[in-house]
């Protein structure tokens, strides 16, 4: 997939894993890499613009004698995501505009 | 690589880059990754070779288009220049005034631990003199002897109490100085510019 567009979707992906429950960094790059493959650096600065941007809230909590990092979906992340729906039909009408370009062919 | 190896040599390349607290952040991140890694069964070797080299997890992060804040250094341009300069038998006083009421804020508050300290002192050492100088002042008479061993322990006792109340105070005036200097610094040095790549 084209990086552009998988740095876009990859936010709303993390969003909507979210939106299933509070997950950790590790788990994150996991969940997504069954979709599309990630680097952890590519993930970190995702996080902390979402995190930065009150998408996402973080916490932390023991695990195992450690302690883990958690994100947890805030209501704006929420809203990102329905915005993000919302505006499918646009994206579905380029997508459409730019299949015709090479079956017209 | 192992994974304290990889998390020295990461912090230390990014402390020229970040910010201590955005360091600290970024490796805690990676450490986890490390440990989340090796919980799956990967040896620690094998785990720090999975994820990215410092190199390049640097690298990642200078490219990035975010609000990472590097400490770029503010061009002070021509004019600027001259106006400070010009400008400073007015700002200079300025700023010597503020720093002398914050000098002055600082001796303000010390002055009650140092008349609690000077109290205790007075009271410790006069109070153990007069008591064992008192067998002399039986001379002049019992009452007066007896007077003074009094007024001697009554002060000795004052002095250990202030000393109790001024090394509480301290710790506690110690404690707010501290937090009010790093309140000023943060005030003064802790602008930075923020800049997107």
């Amino acid at each position: 997939m084209d990086t552009q567009l998988k740095k876009g979707l990859i936010e709303y992906y993390i969003l909507a894993n979210l939106k299933y429950g509070d997950s950790y960094g590790y788990e994150i790059v996991k969940t997504i890499s069954a979709h599309m493959p990630i680097t952890e650096s590519t993930l970190y600065p995702i996080l902390k613009r979402l995190e930065s941007q009150g998408k996402v809230s973080t916490f932390s909590s023991a695990y195992n004698g450690r302690l883990r990092k958690y994100y947890k979906l805030e209501s704006e992340g929420l809203d990102s995501i329905k915005s993000f729906l919302g505006s499918w039909e646009k994206v579905e009408a380029i997508h459409d505009y730019i299949k015709r370009s090479v079956e017209n062919e | 690589m192992n994974r304290i190896e990889f998390i020295k040599t990461l912090s230390s390349k990014l402390s020229y880059v970040m910010k201590p607290e955005e360091v600290r952040e970024l490796v805690d991140y990676y450490d986890e990754m490390i440990l989340d890694l090796m919980e799956e069964g990967m040896s620690e070797e094998k785990a720090v070779s999975q994820l990215d080299s410092p190199e390049s997890i640097i690298e990642s992060i200078k490219g990035t288009p975010l609000e990472f804040k590097f400490p770029i250094r503010k061009k002070v341009s021509p004019l600027w220049m001259v106006l400070l300069i010009a400008g400073f038998p007015l700002w200079g006083s300025l700023a010597l005034a503020g720093i002398m009421i914050v000098m002055s804020i600082y001796i303000l508050i010390w002055c009650i631990p140092f008349l609690a300290g000077s109290l205790a002192f007075a009271g410790v050492l006069g109070g153990l003199v007069s008591v064992v100088l008192s067998p002399l002042a039986t001379f002049d008479g019992l009452h007066i002897g007896l007077t003074q061993f009094g007024i001697g322990l009554f002060l000795f006792g004052a002095g250990i109490l202030f000393t109790m109340l001024t090394l509480s105070m301290s710790k506690t005036f110690i404690a707010y100085s501290q937090s009010m200097t790093n309140k000023i610094k943060k005030i003064l040095f802790n602008q930075r510019s923020v800049v997107s790549i």
